[in-house]
C-alpha cells in the first residue's frame, strides 16, 4: 500500500503535472520489463513498475478529483509500461510444460536434468536449454542455443526474440545525460579515443 | 583482483572526486590498519567499488598522511563496515590468487610467491575466520578454474563463472535479502566481465608464451587475432554483461554514492573494454592517459591536444 506516492515517483507535491509525467516516464524507462526478462531480478522488477503505475494512478486521480476520492486507481496504466514481453508461453509438450514451469520458479538444477535426460532435440529443447543459460548468466551458450533454435524453426517468434535479445547485447536502462552505450558506442570513448590518435602531442605522466 | 573497474574522471564533479579518493584511502588505510603494511599493496579499484556499493551512508572523513606522498595530506573515509568488508574480501582473494600462483609457476616464481604466502597467512585467517563462507567459495570457485584451465575449456561462460560466481559470493555482505539479490547479479555480471576483459587484455601474451585463454579456443585462434565476427561476438556479450550490471545496479539505491558509482558502470567499464579491445590498455597507463592511484582514467592531456 502506497502511503504517499510523490515519494514514488520522486517528486515534490508541487510538481506540475507535467514534472509528473516526465518523472513516471523515466521511472518506466528504468523498471522496463524488457531489461529484466529471463533474469531472477524480473520479479523485482515488475513490483517496481506495479508500484510506480499505483502512485501515477494516485497522483492522477487526486489531482482530477481531490484528494477526498482515492479509491479509484490502478489499471489504467499498468497496461501501458507494465505490459512486456510474455512470460515463456505454453507447450504441447508436457515435458516441455514443466521444465518451462521449473525455470521460471528459478530451479535450474532441475530443469537442465530433465532437459538432459531426454533424448528429443527439437527447436524447443535448445531454446529451453538457452533460457537456463541466460538466467544462470552464461550468456554466450545462451545465444548459441537460441541460434540454433532459430536456425531449427525460423518462424517462430519466440525463439526469434530471445535470439534477436542476445544479438543486441540485451538492454538496460541508462540516464540520458550518459549519452548511449555499449563499448563500441560510448561518446568519451570517442573522445578518449581521438586523443588517443594523437599521442604526439601527449607528455608521459606519472 | 585486476583493477579494470574505474570511473571516468573527467566526467565526475569535484565533489564526487573527492568522494571516491576518499574510499580509495580509506580502504588503503583500512587494510594497513587491520592487516598491516604490506596488505597495502593488494589495495585495488575493484574493491574500492565494492565498499561503495556496500556503503548506506557517507561516514565522515578524516585528514591522514599517505605512506606514499607523505607531504600530501589526505582525506579518507573514516573506518566503516563496507570497508572492513572490503579489506577483508580483498585480503581473502589475494592470499588465493597466491595459492594459485604457487601452482601455476616454475621453480623461482614459486619461491618469490611462497614467500608471499608465508607474509600474507596471518592476515588470511584473521579475515577468513570473521567470512568463512566467502573463504571457502573462493577456495572452491578458483579450484574450479584451475581444472577447467587445465581441460583448455572451450567455453567462455564455464570458465567466466568460476570467477563471477565467487565475486557474486560478496553479495551476502548485503543486509537484507532484496539487496542480496540485486547484488549477487550485479557482482557476477561484473565478475564475468572482469574475467573476459582480462582474458582479451592477455591474449596475446598468452598466445606468444603458449598459455590457456578461452578466447583462443572459444574462437578458434591461431595467431591471436579476432576476426571482425568473432570480436563482434565478444563485443556483444561484453556488453550483454554490462547491461545486466546496470539493470541491477538501477533496482537499488546508493545515497552519496550514486554518481561516482553510475560513472563507473556507464563511462568507466566501456571505456575500458574499448581500451583493452584496442590493445591500448597497457599503454595507456604510460601515455596520455593517467592511471595514478587514486585517480581512476584521468585524461590528463586532452587539453592540451585540443589546444
Amino acid at each position: 500500500m502506497i502511503t504517499d506516492p510523490y515519494k514514488v515517483l520522486n517528486v515534490s507535491p508541487n510538481a506540475s503535472d507535467d514534472e509528473i509525467k516526465k518523472a513516471y516516464r523515466e521511472l518506466a524507462r528504468k523498471y522496463h520489463p524488457d531489461h529484466y526478462h529471463g533474469t531472477d531480478l524480473e520479479h523485482m522488477a515488475e513490483e517496481k513498475m506495479k508500484e510506480i503505475n499505483e502512485a501515477y494512478a494516485m497522483v492522477q486521480n487526486r489531482r482530477k478529483n481531490g484528494p477526498s476520492e482515492q479509491q479509484s486507481y490502478g489499471g489504467g496504466y499498468s497496461s501501458t509500461y507494465g505490459a512486456g514481453r510474455q512470460q515463456y508461453s505454453g507447450s504441447a509438450n508436457p515435458l516441455f510444460q514443466r521444465i518451462r514451469a521449473a525455470i521460471s520458479r528459478g530451479d535450474l538444477a532441475a530443469a537442465e536434468q530433465m532437459l538432459n535426460n531426454t533424448d528429443l532435440r527439437t527447436a524447443e529443447w535448445h531454446f529451453l536449454m538457452g533460457a537456463v543459460y541466460y538466467r544462470r548468466g552464461w550468456l554466450d551458450e545462451a545465444a548459441r542455443e537460441f541460434e540454433m533454435a532459430v536456425g531449427m524453426e525460423p518462424n517462430n517468434m519466440e525463439y526469434r526474440q530471445a535470439y534477436q535479445h542476445m544479438c543486441n547485447g540485451g538492454t538496460a536502462y541508462r540516464p540520458d545525460k550518459y549519452g548511449s552505450g555499449g563499448m563500441m558506442g560510448c561518446d568519451c570513448c570517442q573522445l578518449l579515443c581521438n586523443a588517443m590518435i594523437c599521442n604526439c602531442c601527449c607528455t608521459p605522466c606519472c | 583482483m585486476f583493477g579494470y573497474v574505474r570511473p571516468f574522471m573527467d566526467k565526475l564533479t569535484e565533489e564526487d572526486r573527492e568522494r571516491f579518493q576518499s574510499v580509495y584511502c580509506g580502504l588503503c588505510y583500512e587494510l594497513g590498519s587491520r592487516y598491516g603494511v604490506f596488505s597495502r599493496f593488494i589495495l585495488n579499484y575493484d574493491f574500492t567499488f565494492l565498499a561503495m556499493l556496500l556503503s548506506n551512508e557517507e561516514t565522515e572523513c578524516v585528514d591522514f598522511h599517505c605512506p606514499c606522498k607523505w607531504f600530501h595530506r589526505h582525506q579518507r573515509r573514516d573506518s566503516c563496515a563496507a570497508l572492513e568488508i572490503a579489506a577483508d574480501m580483498s585480503v581473502i582473494l589475494s592470499y588465493w590468487k597466491i595459492e594459485d600462483e604457487i601452482q601455476d609457476s616454475g621453480f623461482m616464481r614459486r619461491l618469490g610467491f611462497q614467500v608471499l604466502r608465508w607474509i600474507a597467512a596471518p592476515s588470511y585467517y584473521k579475515a577468513a575466520k570473521k567470512h568463512p563462507n566467502f573463504a571457502a567459495v573462493v577456495k572452491i570457485n578458483l579450484k574450479a578454474l584451475r581444472r577447467l584451465e587445465e581441460e583448455r575449456s572451450a567455453s567462455i561462460d564455464r570458465t567466466a563463472d568460476a570467477f563471477a560466481s565467487l565475486l557474486a559470493a560478496a553479495a551476502e555482505a548485503f543486509d537484507t535479502e532484496e539487496k542480496r539479490r540485486i547484488h549477487r547479479q550485479l557482482l557476477y555480471h561484473l565478475g564475468r566481465w572482469i574475467y573476459l576483459i582480462d582474458a582479451l587484455d592477455d591474449l596475446q601474451k598468452d598466445v606468444q608464451e603458449n598459455k590457456y585463454n578461452p578466447l583462443i579456443y572459444r574462437y578458434g585462434l591461431e595467431n591471436g587475432m579476432l576476426n571482425e565476427e568473432n570480436q563482434q561476438k565478444l563485443v556483444t556479450t561484453l556488453d550483454h554483461s554490462v547491461n545486466l550490471v546496470s539493470s541491477a545496479f538501477a533496482l537499488g539505491s546508493y545515497g552519496p554514492w550514486t554518481g561516482v558509482l553510475e560513472n563507473i558502470i556507464y563511462y568507466g567499464l566501456p571505456m575500458t573494454g574499448r581500451l583493452v579491445l584496442e590493445g591500448k590498455w597497457k599503454a595507456a597507463e604510460h601515455g596520455g592517459i593517467c592511471f595514478k592511484a587514486g585517480h581512476g582514467i584521468v585524461q590528463r592531456e586532452r587539453m592540451e591536444t585540443h589546444t
